[in-house]
């Protein structure tokens, strides 16, 4: 227990001093996990679209495979990534490795399934007289598929925090393709590794506070933004 | 007077399951046409047809002699249809009755708009920032109108519009709707279970039955059970104990749907001396309305628990004094019902 | 207006995102701590050198003599030799003598420079359950053997694995890799003497690391150094640059500048004089 209030006033100390690794850990851990979302939501959101929207021959097949990645585990998702970006690797020449990118494209590879998945099952359930509706009133098919879209905004909410949640917590790919690398790839998770590695167990325990801030933070400013849409 | 739609050759399958055949129908510019029909008869697949918002597995429309696939996004977008129990975008109400003219990208003056179309349904300007899960059916029912109002469309497709709503709605809907097809001669196609409002107001009368067009005016179904003897009659027994006997029954089972037009039941004075002839059944004049050119009289009479429907010249109705409660001789021309 | 103030607070926070992915785009070259633009060198270290904070302390002065940001990804010495057959980095500074001449012979890496060294000790609770204390290590790993008594090892193919494992081999013949007191962590070099002290086992450490945990537990200390001056029990620290022939896109001069910097008479009296709790943990022996 006393690690524990050991490691929340060192959270605490940590974010006052302004301690460069730990500030530039969470620039890069935020940098990141964003990108990584944002992109898993532009691809995401069409294709879950499609998914769930029309019919067509292999669609279960394709549900079957979606749903199969959800399960994928992070560090098999590193590894591939690793034999990718590894200069031996096919795309070595685009000198990716132990970079911010290289995490992004990991954590992307984590998050599309989620979103697509998630998009999917939204688009699903959506009230089957919806369609009939945008039609009748002139929509063309990109307005019919922002709508709906839009219809389902909530659940694409509960869809972008549960991939969120998964890529800003995620440790497997940060660590094999960005190498935990002090100032340029070291994120949240990875400095976490590391100074349990160390058995610097409080600041561990402090970074970790710092991550569930920021996961409160974006719940939070997610569900003002629901609140404002409810009105 | 020019045609607007042209439907040659309609099927409508889904799954294999045939839920429309259309053999030829025509539709004029500029008229209010009535649909009627139980659920299932295949009005919303039609509707669905004519708004351009499904196509036939076979057969061609034709709109103002083009093609259905030649046609323009914006002439398509001239036929504008209110579904049955219609969808409200999880927005506004402005949002919502703004949305078509945004899809069009045409947003000139669009509050005022808005506000204007809101008011032809009997809403004001503060009903505008509520939102839709706020709204009661008949006020949902009426902004949806409103988001069809605004399109000014050349075609307007109602499908039950007045049917689970209050009084008050369904009165302020078919003022709107009728307020449409005199600001902007849009031509109107509605179905209802109203059938006062529809005999009222119709140019034109089609009764769709188990996806086939079954008549231009309007049709009596006669429900089972019937009851077949060993020489090929039957005969409906009603509450009352009345029977309706058909010789030559062409029922294929006890709870086969007979149908007829109205033009084949007729209605007479209590023992009228014609009507003795042809053993009619008892009824009641249950309510008498006027046709639209006000030369005929649609009658609902009560058989005990089946209303059926006819309609009589006006000066029949002076000579027999049909009024609404008196006791009448009902006869039914049974040679002419069509069976399902 | 509500909605407004959301409205900003939404595209603020986007603004935000993108400011700092473009800090990230520059961050290649300008560093937090630095101002240097001399380009980046990429080491692959093992985990000792990191957690002992050496290279913390060295990384800033490198630069700033050099001008060249130096980046490194701390991991088990076997795995810095797989990274540097892949050509994922460009220098290497590790400490497994015989896997390094065998990487350099086979023309893997080349430059092949001793920097710095330490002893390898065993510790072990300071209760000395299988009572070792103050025997060379073969006799010690032979009656912790005998007595079955918890011992502790990296099993990660690290550098000090790789010792680890020759001592067995020399003290009783084999890895007592099956038995169940013999327990292979997986992890770094802190985490397994700390698991160690939890379950009152034994481990082989570097003395650097040793002293690092020492200084972090203090008083709470419950582990002793064991065995320690033996012969044998060497760890000599070298730094490899990955052969441009195999790798044509290794940075080898600033490869080199680091290799030149790190046997230089200044950086070698700093790594001497790099000291915790008082103590020194590598002494440099370059050219030596």
């Amino acid at each position: 227990m006393s690690l524990f209030i050991d490691g929340f006033s060192q959270a605490i100390e940590l974010l006052a001093s302004g301690d460069p690794s730990v500030y530039s850990a969470i620039t890069a851990t935020l940098t990141v996990s964003s990108w990584s979302l944002a992109v898993s939501l532009i691809l995401g959101m069409p294709l879950g679209f499609v998914l769930g929207y029309y019919n067509f021959l292999g669609k279960q097949v394709i549900r079957t495979v979606v749903d199969t990645l959800l399960a994928l585990p992070t560090v098999v998702i590193g590894l591939i990534a690793y034999t990718l970006f590894s200069q031996s690797g096919a795309l070595g020449e685009f000198d990716l490795l132990f970079s911010l990118k290289a995490i992004a494209f990991g954590q992307i590879v984590l998050g599309l399934p989620i979103i697509v998945a998630l998009t999917a099952a939204q688009v699903e359930s959506v009230d089957k007289r919806l369609y009939p509706t945008l039609i009748g009133l002139g929509a063309t098919q990109k307005q019919v598929l922002l709508t709906t879209l839009s219809e389902v905004k909530f659940g694409l909410m509960t869809a972008a925090v549960a991939a969120y949640g998964r890529i800003v917590t995620e440790i497997g790919i940060s660590m094999m393709v960005g190498g935990n690398i002090k100032y340029h790839t070291r994120t949240i998770t990875t400095a976490i590794a590391l100074e349990t590695g160390k058995g610097e167990f409080t600041t561990g325990i402090a970074l970790g506070m710092v991550l569930f801030i920021i996961a409160l933070m974006v719940n939070i400013s997610l569900s003002a933004l629901k609140r404002g849409w409810m009105r | 007077m020019s045609e607007l739609f042209r439907l040659e050759k309609i099927e409508k399958r889904y799954n294999g399951r045939g839920v429309l055949r259309i053999e030829d129908l025509s539709i004029d510019d500029g008229k209010i046409i009535g649909f009627f029909g139980s659920n299932g008869s295949g009005k919303s697949t039609l509707f669905n047809i004519l708004s351009f918002v499904d196509t036939p597995t076979e057969g061609k429309v034709f709109y103002d002699g083009i093609e259905s696939k030649k046609l323009s996004m914006e002439t398509k977008r001239g036929i504008v249809m209110l579904p049955q129990n219609p969808y409200l975008l999880k927005r506004s109400v402005f949002e919502n009755v703004a949305y078509g003219l945004k899809v069009r990208g045409d947003i000139v003056n669009l509050e005022e708009r808005v506000y204007e179309a809101l008011n032809l349904v009997g809403l004001f300007k503060n009903f505008a920032p509520r939102p839709w899960s706020r709204l009661s059916g008949g006020e949902s029912q009426r902004v949806a109108l409103a988001a069809r109002l605004i399109l000014k469309p050349k075609v307007l497709i109602l499908d039950e519009p007045t049917s689970g709503v209050d009084v008050g709605s369904a009165q302020l809907i078919k003022e709107a709707t009728f307020l449409a097809k005199e600001k902007w001669n849009t031509t109107l196609m509605i179905s209802s279970h109203d059938h006062n409002w529809l005999n009222l107001a119709c140019d034109r009368k089609i009764t769709l039955f188990k996806g086939e067009i079954v008549d231009s005016g309007v049709v009596n179904l006669l429900f089972g059970p019937w009851r077949t003897d060993s020489s090929g009659n039957c005969e409906k027994i009603f509450a009352d104990g009345q029977r309706l006997k058909i010789f030559k029954c062409k029922a294929k089972d006890s709870n086969a749907v007979g149908m007829l037009s109205s033009d084949k039941i007729r209605v007479y004075q209590k023992n009228d001396r014609v009507s003795i002839e042809k053993s009619p059944l008892s009824g009641i004049v249950k309510t008498l309305q006027i046709d639209k050119n006000g030369e005929h009289i649609h009658v609902e009479v009560l058989i005990a628990e089946v209303l059926l429907r006819t309609t009589i010249p006006l000066r029949k109705m002076h000579r027999y004094r049909l009024y609404p409660g008196e006791s009448v001789d009902v006869c039914i021309d049974t040679k002419s019902i069509f069976w399902y | 207006m509500k909605l407004a103030k959301l409205k900003i607070f939404t595209i603020s926070t986007v603004l935000l995102l993108v400011a700092g992915l473009q800090a990230e785009g520059t961050k290649d070259t300008t560093d937090v701590v630095s101002t240097a633009d001399a380009g980046a060198l990429m080491m692959a270290t093992t985990t000792s050198t990191d957690n002992t904070g050496l290279l913390d302390y060295l990384g800033p002065k490198f630069t700033k003599d050099t001008g060249v940001t130096l980046k490194w990804v701390a991991i088990g010495t076997g795995k810095a030799l797989k990274m540097g057959e892949n050509c994922d980095v460009d220098i290497l500074f590790v400490h497994a003598p015989a896997s390094e001449r065998k990487f350099v012979d086979s023309g893997f890496g080349a430059d092949r420079r001793q920097v710095m060294y330490n002893d390898f000790v065993i510790v072990g609770p300071k209760s000395d359950p299988a009572k070792v204390s103050g025997m060379n290590q073969n006799e010690a790993l032979k009656i912790i053997k005998e007595k079955k008594n918890p011992f502790f090892s990296r099993g990660d193919d690290s550098g000090t694995n790789k010792k680890e494992i020759s001592l067995w081999k020399k003290a009783v013949g084999a890895v007592p890799e099956k038995s169940d007191w013999y327990v292979q962590t997986g992890q770094g070099m802190l985490v397994t003497i700390n698991m160690a002290a939890e379950k009152n086992g034994y481990t082989m450490t570097d003395r650097a690391t040793w002293i690092k945990y020492m200084s972090q537990k203090g008083d709470n200390n419950s582990m002793q150094i064991t065995v320690e001056g033996g012969n044998g029990l060497f760890n000599q620290y070298s730094v490899i640059t990955i052969s441009k022939e195999r790798c044509p896109k290794v940075k080898t001069n600033l490869a080199k500048k680091l290799t030149d910097w790190l046997v230089t008479e200044k950086t070698q009296k700093d790594i001497g004089d790099f000291r915790l709790l008082g103590q020194q943990l590598y002494v440099p022996n370059a050219g030596k």
